[in-house]
């Protein structure tokens, strides 16, 4: 039931204590940028939706369509909902489509 | 003014309820001037503690000890606190946690503890939070205010209780802990910190030694599924891997069902991740060491993995769990992501268990309910538990809840082109594992749907080689390949600083990382991608080197097949019929 003192000098002295008090004034440095889980669709989205339906869109396209993994067809609802072209198409072209980029 | 303060507060603690608790210091020892600052010292420890310790009607005796070792800050004994008489020459620093202050808070957290109508350290609940949740040392060691509070349970009590009555961002930064201080002895006396929503989460990228920060927020998590790897087959026989999946909504989409197909946005937690199971890229499996930490990996990534390299399944059992539940998890899952030292490795601790642990830790911290030591083990608490259907469910691709082995999709794809006498009637496995020339000479007019075809099954064949070629990688490493071997250890000298993502922040901050540490993150993660992209170039070039010259060339020839496929499977897509 003791409390070190060196560690907690250590620590001090290592100043974590600015740090710790500038964050009361709330800043938020730091969230320009990156990965954010809210906010709208980018085209980096769309290029990961595209990217990883690549390999199932193949195979759909080489099967005539019996082939459908779950990641082409997230894909064919992601381009549907942001693209109104999209949303007239249909599952082949959008596959092909998927294919061409 | 420091004394009359502290008289009147002392005053208004007498009086009120007439119950107070109080802290009589004995001055011997001290000049005039110490004790001034001793009273003064003791007042604002004591208008720190929580109402409820406060209004206790019972006295400890403090005093200021120079025989107390110079180590030694403070000491408690049966209610007789002994504190250093440095802490006396320390002056106040703000509102944060100043050594002096906290050190009299820690040692009036002891005397409650071990006094009557105490015992909060023995608690499971609270030795569990607080990182004992396994047999051994407690291995929350990175992201801590203070070291000490992982040498007992008793330490742990006191150390946290400074931290959540000194530190408005306490409850930002350990909110489990913070809420059960709440609960047990009520709010800290101290303006509350907003917290931000959003947890940062270090996420796998694409390259090697990439890794994507993630704010990743608790209201965008529509569902949280125990997702589970198959077997494989008999080649690649193994125990199955268990992870959970969180359903995370596309931006802009209401959480609801729809997010369940929302497949790009999805995050896996993996603990111990392809250590001797699937490699996250096959060639980085070849520095073999993966620390034991929590991974976060997107869904895309890991159904890539599983199903169309391993031609395993992967089967999501969704989690009846409340919003409330979901919360708590992932606040847990961002603890052990940021705290969890992956320089620990405990032996018969693997996915199922530490997958087991985390879900028993968010749902019902008391007791052990879902561990188990088989990913199929902790299925079964968990449909016991009723969190998880009997039935398994829906196999339908559409619903997003399987993920099946491509397989099947390969043979179908294998058959038309034998059909179409493209290939040689070979089995699929076979086909596969044949060196490039016997799997058939790729005709320069071949249509779309053959091109497509054969570039999936290119692609698989390129894949299978590489881990060929890493299996053998290993085991030359042992004999000789000096160059493969200096740059291995130099990769795993780099990769070491990525054991866990604490290691690219400054000191300072503890706890789940706070919206002001995040601009060095992303410095440092900037930085350690090029400089983790060259070493990685370097040690691939080396791995390709110590190779077998046929080895070699069969990978390179299988590479350029992939290549001229994929270019003109994109040609003839863009083509019009």
């Amino acid at each position: 039931m003791i409390r070190p003192l060196l560690f907690c000098t250590l620590l001090a002295a290592s100043a974590p204590l600015p740090l710790l008090a500038s964050s009361f004034a709330g800043t938020t440095a730091g969230s320009a940028s990156g990965a954010s889980s809210q906010g709208s669709s980018s085209s980096s989205d769309d290029d990961k939706v595209v990217q990883a339906a690549r390999g199932e869109a193949a195979g759909f396209v080489a099967s005539d369509g019996k082939l459908r993994g779950a990641r082409l067809q997230a894909a064919l609802l992601h381009l549907r909902q942001h693209d109104a072209g999209a949303a007239a198409a249909s599952d082949m072209e959008l596959a092909r489509a998927i294919l061409a980029r | 003014m420091r004394l009359s303060a502290w008289l009147a507060a002392a005053l208004l603690l007498a009086s009120g309820s007439g119950h107070a608790l109080e802290l009589r210091l004995d001055p011997a020892g001290l000049n005039p001037l110490q004790q001034r600052q001793a009273s003064d010292l003791l007042a604002r420890a004591q208008a720190a503690l929580p109402e409820r310790w406060r209004a206790d009607p019972r006295h400890f005796s403090l005093h200021f000890d120079p025989r107390l070792p110079a180590d030694v800050a403070g000491r408690h004994r049966h209610g007789d606190l002994r504190l250093s008489p440095q802490l006396l020459q320390m002056a106040p620093v703000g509102e944060t946690h100043d050594l002096a202050r906290a050190t009299v808070l820690h040692e009036i957290a002891h005397a409650f503890d071990r006094g009557e109508g105490g015992g909060w350290s023995r608690q499971p609940h609270f030795r569990r939070l607080a990182g004992w949740d396994r047999r051994g040392p407690n291995p929350y060691a990175l992201r801590s205010p203070d070291d000490y509070e992982r040498h007992s349970p008793a330490e742990a009590f006191a150390v946290n209780l400074e931290w959540y009555l000194l530190d408005p961002q306490y409850r930002c930064r350990r909110p489990a802990l913070a809420a059960w201080y709440r609960q047990q002895l009520g709010p800290a006396p101290l303006p509350e910190a907003a917290c931000t929503d959003a947890l940062p989460l270090l996420v796998a990228g694409a390259g090697a030694a990439q890794m994507e920060l993630e704010r990743l927020d608790p209201a965008r998590v529509y569902a949280v599924d125990y997702l589970l790897a198959g077997s494989g087959d008999a080649a690649m026989s193994r125990f199955g891997h268990a992870m959970l999946r969180l359903v995370v909504c596309a931006p802009g989409r209401i959480p609801g069902p729809r997010c369940r197909m929302d497949l790009a946005y999805h995050r896996v937690l993996s603990f111990r991740a392809f250590v001797n199971d699937v490699q996250i890229s096959n060639w980085r499996g070849l520095t073999g060491a993966y620390p034991a930490r929590l991974f976060v990996l997107p869904l895309d990534q890991v159904i890539e993995e599983y199903t169309r390299t391993e031609l395993r399944d992967l089967q999501a059992w969704p989690l009846a769990l409340s919003s409330a539940q979901i919360d708590a998890l992932l606040q847990l899952a961002a603890r052990a992501h940021w705290s969890y030292d992956g320089r620990y490795r405990f032996i018969g601790n693997n996915c199922a268990v530490e997958s087991g642990r985390l879900l028993d830790l968010a749902l019902t911290p008391q007791q052990r309910r879902l561990q188990a030591i088989t990913p199929r083990g902790v299925l079964h608490r968990l449909q016991a538990a009723g969190l998880a259907e009997v039935q398994p469910p829906s196999a339908r691709s559409e619903e997003g809840l399987y993920f099946a082995s491509a397989r099947e999709d390969y043979r179908q794809l294998l058959h038309g082109l034998q059909q179409a006498g493209l290939t040689p009637p070979l089995p699929l496995e076979r086909w596969l594992d044949s060196p490039a020339r016997q799997r058939g000479t790729l005709p320069p007019d071949l249509p779309l749907q053959p091109t497509a075809a054969w570039w999936v099954l290119e692609t698989a064949a390129l894949r299978r080689a590489e881990l060929r070629a890493l299996a053998q990688l290993k085991r030359r490493l042992g004999q000789g390949a000096p160059e493969l071997q200096t740059r291995l250890a130099d990769w795993q000298h780099f990769s070491g600083l990525f054991d866990a993502p604490a290691s690219l922040l400054p000191a300072a901050g503890y706890g789940i990382v706070q919206p002001e540490e995040l601009a060095a993150l992303e410095q440092a993660l900037a930085r350690h991608g090029e400089e983790g992209q060259a070493r990685w170039q370097a040690l691939h070039e080396a791995a390709e080197r110590a190779l077998p010259r046929a080895q070699r060339l069969e990978l390179e020839q299988a590479r350029q097949r992939v290549q001229w496929l994929a270019a003109r499977m994109r040609r003839l897509a863009a083509a019009a019929d």
